[in-house]
C-alpha cells in the first residue's frame, strides 16, 4: 500500500467527515484559530511510518506545521511504528479507532480557551509551550496576559540567545508586549501563518 | 426496671421514681431529645439507670446508622454499576453535550476546594486540630495541611508512574492528574459526610447549624476529622479500584476484577497485600463507597475502556510485576519475569494542574471554569520527571538495545552496515517504548519544536528519553568511524528543546 492510499482510506473512514487532506497531514475543518489534525510521519526505514496528532495555534507565525502540541499515537498493542507493506486490515482498523478516539481531544484543544487551560499547567519547562500559552493569553485578552509575558521575559535572561530561535522567540514577545493592540498584531500573524501554510481557503 | 416506657423508635420517654415514691423527670435533650422515666431506689441508682439508657440508646443509634450505611452502600453499588454501564456505553467520541457540560460544571462547583471550604467551614478548624502550631491562623493551617495532602498525592502519583503498574492505568492516572485526585478526595469526603448527615435522627443527634453544608446537620468535628483523614488515605486505593472496575466491565468482584486491580499495584507492600488478597477487599469496599458519582465521573474521562476480560493466567504475571516484591515471591516465578520485577520502569509523570488565576472578564471566567473541566484525555504524555538514578538505568537499557542491534545485524562496515544497525536499533528502542520505558526513536526537531521527519533544516535524534516535547536526553548512534562532531553537536543544540541541550550523547557501538 502506498502512503497516500492509506491516508485517503483513513480520511474516508474517520468518524469526523470533511477533514482536509494536505500532503502528510489530515486537518480538522474548518481551520479557525488553532489547527488540529494528524500527521503521517515517515521514517529512515523504508515503508515505516508514525502517526502523530497535534494542535497548532495559528497566531504564532510559522511557515510549516509542527507537532509540538501533540504526540505519536500508539495502537491497542502499544505499537507506534507501522509499515506500509506489512500493515493489514485489522491494524488499519485499529489505527482508525485510535485516531477516532483522539478527534474529540483535538477539537477541544482547537478552542483557545481550552488550549490555554490545558497547556498552562503542562510542560512549562518547554519554551515553545510557554510561548504558546502567553500568545493564547493575549489572543483571549486575559487580564493576566502581561504579567505572564513579563514573568517569562524575566526568566528568559538565563537563556542562550545565540541560538537563533530563542532570540526570535524573545523578540516576538517584546513586539507583542509593546504593540498598542496586541490582538490586532496576533490577527496579522495568524493571517500570515494561514498564508504560509496555504490554508486561507479553509479558514473562517 | 422502668415503670413506664413509651417507645418512639430509638427515642424513649422515661420517668425516674427514686426514694419514697419521689418522682423526677430527667430530660436528656442533649442526647436523644426525649423525657426519661425510671423507677429507682435512690438518685444514685437513677443515675446508673440513666447511664444505661443513654448507652443503650446510643448503641441502638449506632446500629441503625450502621444499617443505614450498609443499605446506602448497596444502593450506591447498584447506582455505581448502572452509571458505569451507561458511561461505558457512551465512550464513543462525540461532540460535547450540554448535559455533560452541565454535569461537569456542577461537579466543578461541588469539588472545587475553595467552594468546598466555603460550604464546609469546619475544614479550617479541622486542619487546625491536626496542626496545633497553626491554631492562630485557621486559613493558613488549612492551606498548609492541604499542601501536605497534595504533596502526598503527588508522591503517590509519581510512585505509580515509576512502578511496573499497567501502562494503560498509568496513562489513565496521568490524565486524571493531581487536580483530579484532589477532586476525587473532596467528593469522597462530601459523600462520607453526607452519610452521617442523612442518617436517621442525625439532626437530633448532632444538632444543626445554618452554616453546615447539605441539609444543615452539623456532624461533630471529631467525626469530620476522622472522615477527612480517611478520605485522604483512601483516595488512591479508590482510584485504583475504580480503574480495575472499569476494566472489568463494571464488575467489582471476581478474578477479572482482581486481575485488573493487580495491574495497578505500584509498590511492594501493595504487591504483597494483593497476593494475600487483602487489598482486593479494601479496594472493593471503597470503590463501592464512591457510588455517589465519583467513579462514574472518572469513567467518563477515561481514555478508553477495555471491555475484554483479561485471561486468568495473566494474574500471576501481573502481580509479579510489582516492583521489588519480597524475596519469597521472586523465587516463585521464572527467572525472566523475576528480572523484570527487579528492574524499575522509571517513568514519572506529573499531572498537576495549577489553580487558574482569578480573573474578572467573561473570557477569563470561562478559562477558569474550563481549567476545572475535564478535557478529553490526551492519554499519552504529561510532564515527565525522571530521577538521575532512573535516567542511568534507562541509559543502560538504551545501550543494551544498541548492542543487541549490532548482534542481530552481525558484522559489517560502511554506510549500508550503519543503516542496518540504525534500523535494528530503532526496533529495539520501540520495543522498550512498548514495554513502558519513556523512550522514543527517530524524533525530528527544528527551532525547539517537534517537526515531521525530513523537515528542511531539522535534526533527527536517534533516541530520546522523556517526553518528545521536552526530552531530557538525546542519543546519536554512531558506528564505524562516524563521530558526533562539533558541527553536528551545534546543530543539535540549535534545534532541540532547551530541556535537553546539556544531555546530548554519542552512543558508539562497534562489532
Amino acid at each position: 500500500m502506498k502512503k497516500m492510499q492509506l491516508i485517503k482510506y483513513i480520511l474516508n473512514n474517520l468518524s469526523e467527515k470533511a477533514m482536509i487532506y494536505k500532503s502528510s497531514y489530515i486537518l480538522l475543518n474548518p481551520v479557525v484559530e488553532i489547527a488540529g489534525g494528524f500527521c503521517f510521519e515517515g521514517s529512515a526505514t523504508k515503508g515505516d511510518f508514525y502517526v502523530s496528532y497535534f494542535n497548532q495555534p495559528l497566531y504564532i507565525v510559522h511557515d510549516y506545521l509542527h507537532l509540538t502540541f501533540g504526540d505519536r499515537l500508539a495502537d491497542s498493542k502499544n505499537h507506534s511504528c507501522f509499515n506500509l507493506e506489512d500493515i493489514n486490515e485489522v491494524e488499519v482498523q485499529d489505527l482508525l479507532t485510535v485516531m477516532n478516539n483522539k478527534i474529540q481531544f483535538l477539537k477541544e484543544l482547537s478552542d483557545p480557551i481550552k488550549f490555554y487551560s490545558y497547556y498552562k499547567s503542562r510542560h512549562q519547562g518547554n519554551l515553545r509551550i510557554r510561548e504558546a500559552v502567553i500568545y493564547t493569553s493575549f489572543w483571549l485578552s486575559l487580564p493576566t496576559a502581561y504579567d505572564e509575558l513579563n514573568d517569562f521575559l524575566a526568566s528568559f535572561s538565563s537563556e542562550d540567545l545565540s541560538i537563533l530561535w530563542r532570540k526570535d522567540l524573545r523578540d516576538k514577545l517584546i513586539q507583542l508586549k509593546e504593540h498598542p493592540q496586541p490582538k490586532v498584531l496576533l490577527e496579522q500573524w495568524k493571517q500570515e501563518t494561514l498564508s504560509n501554510l496555504k490554508l486561507n481557503s479553509s479558514a473562517n | 426496671m422502668p415503670h413506664h416506657k413509651k417507645h418512639h423508635g430509638v427515642l424513649s420517654h422515661h420517668t425516674v421514681h427514686s426514694g419514697k415514691g419521689a418522682k423526677h423527670t430527667v430530660k436528656l435533650d442533649s442526647v436523644v431529645k426525649g423525657d426519661t422515666h425510671i423507677h429507682a431506689a435512690s438518685h444514685k441508682d437513677a443515675a446508673k439507670q440513666i447511664s444505661a439508657i443513654v448507652r443503650d440508646t446510643m448503641m441502638e443509634m449506632a446500629r441503625r446508622i450502621h444499617a443505614h450505611r450498609n443499605h446506602t452502600k448497596k444502593e450506591q453499588s447498584n447506582a455505581f454499576f448502572n452509571k458505569l454501564k451507561s458511561d461505558l456505553a457512551n465512550t464513543k467520541p462525540q461532540a460535547p453535550q450540554t448535559s455533560q457540560s452541565t454535569l461537569q460544571e456542577k461537579l466543578s462547583r461541588l469539588t472545587d476546594v475553595n467552594e468546598l471550604s466555603k460550604r464546609l467551614p469546619n475544614f479550617a478548624r479541622l486542619s487546625k486540630k491536626m496542626q496545633p502550631e497553626e491554631e492562630d491562623n485557621p486559613q493558613k493551617a488549612y492551606e498548609k495541611g492541604e499542601k501536605q495532602n497534595e504533596e502526598n498525592f503527588q508522591r503517590k502519583l509519581n510512585e505509580i508512574q515509576n512502578s511496573r503498574a499497567d501502562s494503560d492505568f498509568k496513562k489513565w492516572v496521568a490524565g486524571i492528574g493531581l487536580a483530579g485526585v484532589v477532586d476525587l478526595r473532596n467528593k469522597l469526603f462530601a459523600s462520607m459526610i453526607n452519610e452521617y448527615q442523612t442518617a436517621p435522627a442525625a439532626r437530633a443527634m448532632y444538632g444543626s447549624d445554618i452554616h453546615a453544608e447539605g441539609n444543615g446537620v452539623l456532624v461533630p468535628e471529631s467525626i469530620r476529622q476522622r472522615l477527612w483523614t480517611e478520605a485522604n488515605e483512601e483516595t488512591i486505593p479508590i482510584l485504583k479500584a475504580t480503574w480495575a472496575a472499569m476494566q472489568s466491565s463494571g464488575s467489582t468482584s471476581g478474578i477479572t476484577f482482581t486481575g485488573n486491580l493487580a495491574r495497578t499495584v505500584s509498590n511492594s507492600e501493595e504487591g504483597w497485600d494483593m497476593i494475600k488478597g487483602v487489598a482486593v477487599q479494601v479496594g472493593l469496599d471503597w470503590a463501592l463507597h464512591l457510588a455517589g458519582g465519583g467513579a462514574s465521573d472518572i469513567a467518563r474521562t477515561a481514555k478508553k475502556v477495555i471491555t475484554a476480560a483479561k485471561p486468568v493466567e495473566e494474574l500471576s504475571e501481573v502481580v509479579i510485576k510489582a516492583k521489588a516484591l519480597p524475596p519469597k515471591v521472586k523465587t516463585s516465578v521464572p527467572e525472566t519475569v523475576e528480572k523484570t520485577t527487579q528492574e524499575s520502569t522509571p517513568i514519572a509523570k506529573e499531572g498537576t494542574a495549577a489553580k487558574p488565576s482569578k480573573v474578572k472578564t467573561s473570557v477569563s471566567e470561562t478559562v477558569e471554569k474550563t481549567s476545572k473541566e475535564s478535557i478529553a484525555k490526551e492519554g499519552t504524555t504529561e510532564n515527565i520527571t525522571i530521577s538521575p538514578a532512573d535516567l542511568e538505568k534507562i541509559k543502560e537499557k538504551v545501550q543494551e538495545a544498541a548492542y543487541k542491534a549490532v548482534e542481530i545485524v552481525g558484522e559489517g562496515k560502511g554506510r549500508a552496515y550503519g543503516t542496518s544497525v540504525h534500523t535494528e536499533f530503532k526496533k529495539q528502542i520501540l520495543l522498550l517504548k512498548e514495554q513502558g520505558y519513556p523512550v522514543d526513536a527517530e524524533i525530528s526537531y527544528l527551532g525547539g519544536e517537534k517537526v515531521v521527519y525530513g523537515r528542511k533544516g531539522s535534526i533527527r535524534a536517534d533516541v530520546i528519553i522523556g517526553d518528545i516535547k521536552s526530552p531530557i536526553a538525546v542519543f546519536d548512534l554512531k558506528t564505524g568511524s562516524a563521530k558526533l562532531g562539533a558541527k553536528q553537536m551545534a546543530n543539535y543544540k540549535a534545534n532541540l528543546p532547551s530541556s535537553v541541550e546539556n544531555n546530548i550523547f554519542e552512543m558508539r557501538v562497534d562489532n
